[in-house]
């Protein structure tokens, strides 16, 4: 059966197989979340995703938004999935039910959220955001900010946005200059300008709340001074309504190379009259409760590259089984070779294997990432979860960077495959790339990624996180000695993972010497490493699901196994010796890179 | 008001169906899903007890697995399920009625009786007939909109070249729900976990009498749809066409 954004069979796997989802069903907070059920919302937000989602994505790109007299109106398709989508309770799948949510496993909602995301990601962008700036205030609002703004948030009545970018403040937030200034009543007066804002403005909901960093008049300058705000578009009635404009102005909005179906807005604050905000949270305190939804928008962001990823994979694979061009390598020289359809071609099933290999991967790590969440809530004890969430702060940098990385190279491969269709408008493959490339610049660009998992990451608790993740590895390892056929893999992974220690270890030392600016030079490809080190596990984890299972599996799963094992083989055998080639240059520090002097770039 | 909705398991359109021996299909690799048609029948009974109060209860005869199928219909609305289990892939209509009228008389009469206009597998369209007749109700196939009034139901169906036949019935009786009746909707998250919790109550088929392979018909023989051979598009005027039309009906397709 053609499939359509994800493989259903290896998210099955993922969740039921090497994570054994339905095990938190055992504990009260899940226990309505035994596999039949779990199998139930994945069917659910499949069939929403796939009927309704979907087919919006190229509308989006070529209608994309339009401002009209101060309004933007986004493309006519969005309204009914959106509609839809709020109407299913799907907004916030994984909230506490004792304020609007559903109580769900974060790795069941990753699940579900490959489905969304990878139908239309712009679309996507306005639900998402919306419950970010919802988890804001269920997190640091007061009982009466609850009251008027959560379940307008959650239900996505309301839709919410995050504003923080400014001209002169980007991946330095601290240097914003939007200004609060304190009224009679304890609101606050905002005064300034946003610009880049997603959902900035839209016709979707009757309010849009906006969260706003802003400095309260006499703060400290940098990060230390910025308070967070609720800046809605509309002020609210005493009823709860909206009411009288907020003097918040959408006065333009980008063109851009992708998701063009989410506005990316400039916003001007109290320019035409009061602009009315309330303090979220404590005074001065604002840059850390905004982490709390940044964190979250990490690992949506992700997702997002990540759901590019899987439907450029899925599409590459069903139009490499149709597309009929060229003969077979063996059969070149027949006197009448028929051809064949280029799933044949060695060289087209080397790109093949290849994005199968990233995206399971990374599928992989969201799924897991997810679960650690999920046992945070469970854990037992301090230490317990203490040890979970290292591992969650850990993996952040990597799920947000690695993923959108290698996601754009998927996508970019997914593109090749198709040859020149590929590159044309009519099919999908280039709008995948197009969209897939913001993923790597917003929330936190990548470099700045890398710099927190060297700077920040890496040493955190006496660098246990890191030390928790290759204890993690070495399990899998042992148990895939324990299977004859995979033994060699685990040989190979055992190198990488010994290796990836030494590493750490060496960037770690250095980050902290005199040759800090050489440490973070090689930040980024620290990461990447890292992250190969983390899909060969993941591979080599499924490989010891998966072996075991092929004798005595049904008809249909053999394929499938057999196919786990050859792509950590794959992955292990022909791309983890380039890893460990690039950490041979890590370990050299990187000198050219800062020895070169600056007038050099251009002679 | 008490509702049942006749549902079937059927495979997804879109799946790809591998024939296994004579007239079976692998059917642990496709997907299966509500047939289309009843969950037009679904959704007018879900949206009329929501009016009006009552209950929907959703039966079907099929396998084992069409439990899945019945959950989906109960995350859309439907209050429990009935399920008459059978052992072979493919039941004689004769046989899906008997078994439906049986399961109904056992649960106790409904106000009205919902199947699909027909199954997007066999294409028979004519259990709600053989139904109509074992159970001594009236039935109308083709339902595209429907109004209840107290003991009576007022449908439309269409019957070609954009006309549209208006018929009363007495109820209970049945109808046959086909596209246009009403947007089926999507499962709400929260409805998708009550769906768990609601009854199923399972009976075998030969537990209410019935041999399933004693039916009026047997399937013979399964066989995939012959590929065609390309169209043949035929251009100039129309007398042109005419000409090349005829000779290609005599010349090469023999048919005149
Ligand atoms: C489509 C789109 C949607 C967006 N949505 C939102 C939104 O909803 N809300 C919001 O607040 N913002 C949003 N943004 C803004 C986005 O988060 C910023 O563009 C991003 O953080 C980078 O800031 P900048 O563009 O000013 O680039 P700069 O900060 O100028 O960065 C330029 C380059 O320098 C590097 N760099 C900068 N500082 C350092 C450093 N200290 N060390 C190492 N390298 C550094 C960066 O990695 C980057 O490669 C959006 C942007 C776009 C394009």
């Amino acid at each position: 059966m053609a499939q359509h954004i994800a493989d259903r069979r290896d998210q099955d796997f993922v969740l039921h197989e090497m994570l054994n989802l339905a095990d938190l069903s055992k504990h009260e907070r899940f226990e309505d979340f035994n596999k039949k059920t779990i199998d139930m919302v994945i069917t659910e937000a499949r069939n929403l995703a796939i009927k309704e989602i979907l087919p919006t994505q190229a509308e989006g790109d070529e209608v994309g938004c339009i401002l009209k007299d101060g309004q933007v109106h986004v493309p006519e398709g969005f309204h009914k999935p959106y509609r839809l989508f709020c109407e299913g309770e799907w907004v916030a799948m994984c909230d506490d039910p004792e304020y609007g949510g559903q109580g769900m496993p974060k790795a069941l909602a990753m699940a579900a959220g490959e489905m969304f995301t990878g139908a239309n990601c712009s679309f996507m962008m306005y639900p998402g955001l919306t419950h970010g700036a919802g988890k804001l205030v269920e997190e640091f609002g007061t009982d009466a900010q609850k009251k008027t703004y959560l379940a307008n948030l959650y239900t996505g009545k309301w839709g919410g946005t995050m504003c923080l970018t400014e001209p002169e403040a980007g991946s330095d937030v601290g240097a914003l200059s939007t200004t609060a200034v304190r009224n009679d009543d304890g609101t606050f007066s905002i005064t300034g300008n946003k610009i880049f804002i997603s959902g900035g403005d839209q016709d979707l909901t009757e309010n849009i709340v906006h969260p706003v960093l802003a400095r309260i008049e006499g703060a400290p300058a940098g990060t230390k001074g910025i308070s967070l705000f609720l800046v809605p578009k509309y002020k609210i009635n005493e009823d709860g309504t909206p009411g009288e404009p907020n003097n918040v102005e959408c006065t333009g909005i980008e063109k851009k190379m992708g998701i063009h179906g989410n506005t990316t807005a400039s916003l001007s604050f109290g320019a035409k009259g009061t602009c009315i905000g309330e303090l979220l949270g404590e005074e001065n305190k604002g840059m850390k409760a905004m982490f709390v939804m940044m964190n979250e928008a990490r690992l949506g962001t992700g997702m997002q590259g990540f759901g590019f990823a899987t439907a450029s994979y899925i599409n590459a694979v069903n139009y490499a089984k149709e597309r009929v061009q060229g003969t077979d390598l063996l059969k070149m020289f027949d006197k009448n070779p028929q051809s064949v359809s280029i799933i044949k071609h060695p060289d087209v099933r080397r790109q093949l294997i290849s994005m199968k290999a990233y995206v399971e991967g990374m599928r992989t790590l969201l799924y897991y990432t997810g679960l650690l969440f999920d046992k945070v809530n469970l854990a037992e004890d301090e230490k317990e979860k203490a040890r979970y969430k290292g591992l969650i702060e850990l993996l952040t940098p990597i799920l947000k960077a690695y993923c959108t990385d290698r996601s754009f190279e998927v996508c970019a491969q997914g593109i090749q495959v198709y040859g020149g269709y590929g590159y044309i408008r009519e099919y999908p493959q280039e709008q995948l790339l197009r969209d897939c490339k913001i993923t790597s610049i917003y929330e936190g660009t990548n470099g700045i990624q890398a710099m927190d998992l060297l700077g920040r990451k890496l040493g955190m608790n006496k660098g246990k996180p890191f030390m928790d993740l290759l204890g993690e590895m070495n399990k899998t390892m042992a148990a895939a000695k324990e299977i004859e056929t995979l033994v060699p893999m685990a040989e190979k992974f055992e190198t990488a993972v010994n290796r990836l220690g030494e590493v750490a270890m060496h960037m770690g030392m250095t980050a902290m010497s005199e040759q800090v600016l050489n440490a973070f030079a090689a930040a980024h490809p620290f990461l990447d490493v890292t992250g190969d080190v983390v899909m060969a596990w993941f591979h080599l984890w499924r490989a010891v699901v998966a072996a075991p299972k092929i004798e005595k599996a049904k008809k249909k799963d053999v394929a499938y196994y057999q196919g786990q094992v050859s792509t950590a083989d794959y992955f292990i055998t022909c791309q983890l010796p380039t890893t460990l080639g690039k950490m041979n240059g890590l370990t050299t520090n990187y000198t050219p890179v800062m020895e070169m002097p600056e007038a050099a770039f251009i002679g | 008001m008490k509702i049942f909705v006749c549902i079937k398991h059927v495979p997804d359109t879109a799946a790809n169906i591998k024939l296994v021996g004579d007239n079976g299909f692998e059917d642990s690799e496709c997907k299966f899903i509500v047939n289309p048609y009843d969950e037009y029948g679904l959704e007018e009974a879900v949206s009329l007890v929501e009016k009006e109060g009552g209950e929907v209860v959703v039966v079907t005869v099929g396998k084992g697995a069409a439990t899945a199928t019945l959950r989906s219909a109960m995350a859309m609305g439907a209050a429990r399920a009935i399920h008459v289990q059978t052992q072979g892939q493919f039941l004689d209509s004769t046989l899906t009625a008997k078994a439906l009228k049986a399961a109904m008389d056992q649960d106790g009469a409904a106000d009205l009786i919902f199947t699909g206009k027909g199954s997007v597998d066999t294409e028979g369209a004519q259990t709600q007939y053989r139904l109509a007749a074992a159970m001594g109700l009236p039935v109308v196939n083709e339902v595209s909109r429907l109004t209840i009034d107290g003991q009576k139901a007022t449908m439309e169906k269409e019957i070609g070249g954009g006309e549209r036949e208006v018929l009363e019935m007495p109820l209970p009786g049945i109808i046959g729900a086909t596209k246009g009746l009403n947007e089926p909707r999507y499962p709400k998250f929260p409805d998708i976990m009550k769906a768990k919790k609601k009854k199923i109550q399972e009976m075998a088929i030969g537990d209410l009498g019935i041999d399933e392979n004693a039916g009026a018909s047997q399937l013979v023989k399964l066989e995939a749809v012959p590929e065609r051979s390309g169209a043949k598009m035929l251009e100039g005027s129309v007398q042109e066409q005419v000409a090349q039309l005829i000779k290609v009906l005599r010349e090469d397709e023999k048919i005149i």
